[in-house]
Order: C-alpha cells, then sequence, then structure tokens
C-alpha cells in the first residue's frame, strides 16, 4: 500500500492478487449474486486506488478494504432494494454461479446431512427472525471468521460492543430456537 | 447445583462458546460447567451452534469460484486516468472547458476503437432504414427553399432514443430513467403546494430513486401552473425577475410579452435574448423574429455556440440555408455552448416562491430539477437541425448535410465539455449519439477512413461518458436515500444553484461512498 500510495501502480496489481479472493467471498455474502459480487469486488480496489492518499498507514490495509467492499455492497443493496442477507442459510446452500444457477456442494454425504439438514431448516427459520445488522455480524464473525476487532474495525464500532453483541445474539437464537423447537 | 448460581452463569455461556479462549473463560464459569449437567448441555449446544455456523459458511466458502479481477481493474484504473467528462471535480468557472475537441479527436485514434467501430458501423449501415420523406418525417419540419412556411417552427422535444452505434452503457436503465423527457410533461399541470415542506420534497426525491411517479410528482411540484403564472405576470409590483420565471409556463404569446418587457429593461442581456427568440419559434411565422434576437444573443454573448446554432435553425427555417451554413461554420469554431440552465434556474425560483412556496421548498425544488427543461430544448434543437440535414440529403445536397450533421455533433460535445448541470451533460452526449448515428450513415462521409477514425473514438468515449454519468446518477441517488440533515441540504441547495449540480457530490464529500 506504501508503494501504491508512492505512485508505484504495479503494487494495486499486487494487493488485487493478494485479496481479491478475500473480497469476492465478502461481497458475495452480502450480495449473493456472482456477477454483482465481482463487480463490487472490482470496484473496491477501483476505489484503493482513488483513495490511496487517503489511507492511513498505521491502520491495517484488509479491514479497510473490507470497510470500502462492505460500503459498495450496502450501497448495492439499496440500490436494488434488496433485504441485505435475507437467508444466511439460504445463502450457505445456494450461492449462485454466473449464470445465475444454484451452486450445490458435493462434499455433504447423504448421512451427514439427515440430522443436519433438520437442524439447518430450523436454525434457518431462527436465523430469518434476526434482524439486518444482526444478520450481518453473523455473516463476518462464523461465515467470514473475522475477530470481533476486525469486525469493529469494518463497522465502525468498537471491539467490546461486537463482542456483546454477537453474545447477545448467540443468546437470542438459542431463546428462538427453543421456542422454535417447543412448538414442533 | 442450585438454579441461582445456573441463573449467574447462564448469560455468560453464549460468550464463551463465542470465544472458548478469550476473557470468559474464567475458572469459577468453567468449573460450573464441568459440575452443573443442565449448563454444561446448554454449553455444549452454544458451542456446536457456533460451529454450525461456521459450517455453514465453510461450505459457502467451497462452493466460491476464483475470480481474476486484476486485468478489470487495472484496466478500469486506466481508464480513471484518462479525461473523463464526468469528472468530480472542484467547482470551476462555466468557461472553462473540460474536454476540447481536440481530446476527442486525439481519443479517436485508437486502433481497437476503430475495429469495433467499422464492425458496428458496416452492421449499423446495413440495416439503416431510408430516410422517410419529408411531408411524411416532419410536418412541422424544414421547409425546401423558397418555399412558403405554413406550419409554426418549433423545436421539437424528441422522445426517441437515441442511435444504435454507441454501445449500451450497463448503466442505461438509470440514465433513460434520468433522462427528463422520460417523465412525460403532464397534460394538467397541478399548482404546487403552498405548504409543501423541505421534508416531503426529499421523501419524494428518496422516493424518485425507484419510482417514475415520484419524479414526475417532483416535476409537477417545480412547475408553475398556468394560471398562477398568468397572475404573477399580471401583478404590477413584481420583480420582473419572477416574471420572467413564470413565463416559462406561459403559452407563447403570453411569455412575449413580459420577455419583450424584460429585453426593454435590461437589452444587453443575451439570456433573454434567446428566452425571447425560442418563445417566437413557437410561433408561426416566428422564425425571422426568432433569427433576430439569437443574433443580438450571438452579439452579446460571442463566445456562446448556441446562439448561432439557434440562429442557424432559424434561418434554415427560413429557407437561408446559406446564412445558416454561415452562422454553423461560426459555432463550430467556438469553444462553448452555454444553455443559461443557471439564469434560467434562478428566475424559475423566484417565480415559485411568489406562488407561496416557502423559499427554501422552492430553492430545492429548483436544484432538484434544474436543467429539466434546457435538456428538452436542447436535444430538441439538435434533433431540428438533423432534420434539416436529412432534407437537404434527400434532396443531394450532401455537403450541406454533412457540415450540419457534423455541426450538431460538435454542438454536443460544446454542450458535454461545458456542461455543470447532468441534464446539460447528458443532452451533449444525447446530441451527439444522434449525431454520430447520422453520419454514420451518410456514405460520403464515411468514405474517408479519418472520418471513421472520428466516429469510431467518439463512440467509444461517448460508452465512456455515458457510464461516468451512469456512476454520477447512481451516487445522487445515493445520497438521497440517507437521511439528510438541514445543513446538509443546505449546503447542497447552495452549491447546485450556484455551481451546478454535477460536482456537488464531491463537494459535500459523498462522492467516495467511504
Amino acid at each position: 500500500m506504501t508503494c501504491l500510495c508512492e505512485g508505484q501502480d504495479t503494487a494495486l496489481a499486487e494487493l488485487v492478487r493478494r485479496y481479491q479472493h478475500d473480497v469476492f467471498r465478502f461481497c458475495l455474502h452480502y450480495l449473493k449474486e456472482f456477477d454483482t459480487a465481482r463487480e463490487m469486488a472490482q470496484e473496491s480496489f477501483v476505489r484503493v486506488y482513488t483513495a490511496r492518499q487517503r489511507f492511513d498507514a498505521s491502520r491495517q490495509f484488509r479491514p479497510w478494504l473490507l470497510c470500502i467492499a462492505r460500503n459498495l455492497c450496502l450501497n448495492e443493496l439499496k440500490r436494488k432494494k434488496a433485504v441485505s442477507m435475507e437467508t444466511l442459510e439460504e445463502y450457505a446452500t445456494s450461492a449462485r454461479d454466473g449464470t445465475g444457477d444454484i451452486l450445490r456442494f458435493p462434499g455433504d454425504g447423504p448421512d451427514e446431512l439427515l440430522m443436519a439438514d433438520e437442524r439447518r431448516e430450523m436454525l434457518s427459520r431462527v436465523l430469518e427472525t434476526l434482524g439486518v445488522e444482526a444478520r450481518e455480524l453473523i455473516t463476518l464473525r462464523f461465515f467470514q471468521k473475522m475477530s470481533a476487532k476486525e469486525i469493529a474495525d469494518i463497522t465502525g464500532s468498537t471491539e467490546g460492543a461486537v463482542r456483546t453483541r454477537i453474545c447477545r445474539i448467540l443468546a437470542a437464537l438459542r431463546d428462538k430456537y427453543s421456542a422454535c423447537r417447543d412448538e414442533l | 447445583m442450585n438454579r441461582e448460581e445456573c441463573t449467574k452463569y447462564r448469560d455468560r455461556l453464549p460468550a464463551l462458546a463465542e470465544n472458548p479462549l478469550g476473557p470468559e473463560a474464567e475458572p469459577s464459569l468453567l468449573a460450573h460447567i464441568r459440575a452443573c449437567p443442565h449448563c454444561a448441555a446448554e454449553y455444549a449446544w452454544l458451542a456446536s451452534l457456533c460451529g454450525e455456523l461456521e459450517s455453514m459458511g465453510d461450505t459457502a466458502v467451497k462452493t466460491v469460484p476464483a475470480v481474476d479481477l486484476t486485468d478489470n481493474v487495472m484496466k478500469a484504473v486506466a481508464r480513471l486516468k484518462r479525461p473523463r467528462l464526468v469528472e468530480l471535480a472542484p467547482a470551476r468557472p462555466r468557461n472553462q472547458r473540460r474536454f476540447g475537441p481536440a481530446w476527442w479527436v486525439a481519443a479517436s485514434a485508437a486502433a481497437a476503437a476503430i475495429l469495433v467501430a467499422a464492425v458496428w458501423i458496416a452492421g449499423y449501415r446495413a440495416t439503416r432504414p431510408q430516410a422517410p420523406s419529408l411531408a411524411v418525417q416532419t410536418p412541422s419540419g424544414p421547409v425546401a427553399p423558397g418555399e412558403a412556411r405554413v406550419e409554426p417552427f418549433k423545436l421539437a422535444r424528441t422522445d426517441q432514443s437515441p442511435a444504435e452505434p454507441v454501445a449500451a452503457s450497463p448503466f442505461q436503465k438509470l440514465i433513460d430513467e434520468m433522462r427528463p423527457s422520460s417523465a412525460a410533461t403532464p397534460d394538467v399541470v397541478p399548482e404546487t403546494q403552498a405548504s409543501l415542506s423541505v421534508h416531503e420534497v426529499l421523501a419524494a426525491r428518496k422516493d424518485a430513486i425507484t419510482n417514475p411517479a415520484a419524479r414526475l410528482q417532483l416535476a409537477r411540484w417545480a412547475e408553475i401552473a398556468v394560471e398562477k403564472a398568468r397572475k404573477l405576470a399580471a401583478d404590477p409590483d413584481l420583480a420582473m425577475g419572477a416574471k420572467i420565471g413564470a413565463a416559462e409556463s406561459l403559452p407563447p404569446d403570453e411569455a412575449e410579452k413580459i420577455l419583450l418587457a424584460a429585453v426593454q429593461a435590461d437589452p444587453d442581456n443575451p439570456y433573454l435574448r434567446s428566452a425571447l427568440g425560442n418563445t417566437y419559434t413557437q410561433e408561426a411565422d416566428g422564425a425571422p423574429k426568432a433569427a433576430a434576437e439569437f443574433a443580438a444573443q450571438a452579439q452579446l454573448d460571442p463566445n456562446n455556440a448556441l446562439a448561432y446554432y439557434q440562429l442557424a435553425a432559424s434561418l434554415f427555417a427560413q429557407g437561408d440555408a446559406e446564412g445558416a451554413a454561415s452562422a454553423l461554420e461560426t459555432a463550430q469554431s467556438l469553444a462553448e455552448a452555454n444553455p443559461y440552465t443557471q439564469q434560467a434556474a434562478g428566475f424559475q425560483e423566484q417565480a415559485l416562491a411568489e406562488t407561496g412556496v416557502a423559499e427554501e421548498v422552492a430553492r430545492l425544488l429548483v436544484a432538484l430539477t434544474a436543467g429539466t427543461s434546457q435538456y428538452g430544448d436542447l436535444v430538441g434543437l439538435g434533433s431540428q437541425l438533423i432534420d434539416y440535414g436529412k432534407y437537404y440529403e434527400q434532396n443531394g445536397q450532401t455537403a450541406l448535410a454533412e457540415q450540419i450533421y457534423n455541426s450538431v455533433r460538435i454542438f454536443g460535445e460544446q454542450l458535454a465539455g461545458n456542461a455543470v448541470f447532468a441534464n446539460e451533460l447528458l443532452a451533449g452526449l444525447d446530441i451527439q449519439r444522434e449525431a454520430v448515428s447520422v453520419l454514420a450513415g451518410l456514405v460520403e462521409f464515411m468514405q474517408e477512413p479519418q472520418n471513421v477514425q472520428l466516429l469510431a473514438g467518439q463512440s467509444e468515449n461517448l460508452f465512456d461518458a455515458l457510464n461516468s454519468i451512469g456512476s454520477f446518477f447512481t451516487s445522487l441517488n445515493d445520497f438521497f436515500r440517507d437521511e439528510l440533515g438541514a445543513d446538509v441540504i443546505a449546503a447542497f441547495v447552495d452549491f447546485v444553484l450556484g455551481n451546478g449540480d454535477l460536482d456537488v457530490l464531491d463537494f459535500l464529500g459523498n462522492a467516495a461512498g467511504l
């Protein structure tokens, strides 16, 4: 990033190579559409270039990059009037390829899936009841496996606040899941 | 294990499950879990929930195909380094051109573009329909030299979609939605509500992002009903500025009276000359009077090519092809075309405020819709000139036709290059597209290799420019999605009315979306 700020454009190509998969997956979590995610990932790097002089060298690059990507994705979701992250479970099992077809996962064996299916179905129903912000935190923390510190950097919060919020969400999931199970 | 102790530890279980090695892993909590089957089961459940959620993420990641963005990113960045029609730069004086003809010509040398253009030009020429006969084509269109004119000369508003040679922009749908002509002028313009609030206008603007009816509503609010305009015109105590603004809503004969008085009071104002000339063009046999006003405008504002294009159109309408061609020649040699959008917005604001609308609401409405009528007038003028070109082309005067088409192309460049409002820029681009289309169909013009190069480069640049304006519209819509404070709105309005809207997002620091 320092090289890029000093005017070495080849440094941008290296940054793209290093972080493109990360950013693309990140965007896909938000947008669920292959082409749009690729477009937003690409635009994230272009924004990195245009805003390079504003990068704070004392901060880490990855959270800054993902912060840009997150803003772009949220704007895109707003633009499309899509409800962001409407169903995490649906995303996990229905990421779409470039043609819009559902990508299936050959790795999951049928036996394993018998119990998992039931539990996931119930879990997905519970996840759907969460608010947008809670679903975003679940995505970042568990799908993207980010630390609370990284999430705080990206969402403009504090590490403590993120931890507290995630624990509350887990507690809410526990209660909702129990209620859902009792109904059956 | 007693229930009281379970309650004490229960709320800490999620934190431990989420981060087993974190600060929650206190010995007392761990000891409780080991001793309490109930809490142990709950902890196990929460830990498995976390694992389940992570596995859902893993499953998704496994399916994500690899992408290579390097080439596209580097191309996009390289494109950023080239001159762009919409660059969110600091405000600049109106007479400072962003892009001169030299840039267009230089850019047109790109070999790849030539190839692309050759392909579409070949395809286009193969499918291009023959120009219809004049009688069918334009009932109120050009007259043959020496032929008596019956129909009034009008600057027709064209809603037709621009020509095909320029590749469709990914933003095409958005651009089409934002294009003023996409919102049909209502037959009956409801009166602007005097009680209208800034909040309601902003809500409509937000709604307009996705709802065409809301866009139309905004346009209606910004217009002045004819009856109200008449009242303003009849008020002897009203400032002239408000009356000039009201004239926009009045029939030509009534508008003419106001503008004549205004010109008498301020004879050296080129905007008033232009407005009066445009009013004459809407009247039967008004072309000679229009030409006189445009000639006066050209004298008062000699660097503004618009006056000469308007003059040329009014001369063509009188059958004076030679005079019109001379006017076009002068117009082509100038650096800019200024449609006076800011001046018109100022007068409209005064008139709207006089109808009883709160001043801040009037300013906001005008800032949100500035350039709407200019877009229609400019595109109409371009189409009108092209219609004359088609007439002369059909009558075998291809050299004159070529000059007309080419001057319209340059007219579009001049508008785009000098635009400070998105509607001015869009008009410039749409006019260029139409001109490129007819030039591409002109066999004599396309026989010259350098002309093919010229159009090829222009097509590529138009594509880029449409993408740029599409990005701008996207950012502008994003800006209005958020709840905006009164200070932000005030800054937005002040900037737009003073400097145009193309640079406003940069000015407000929202363009980067960071």
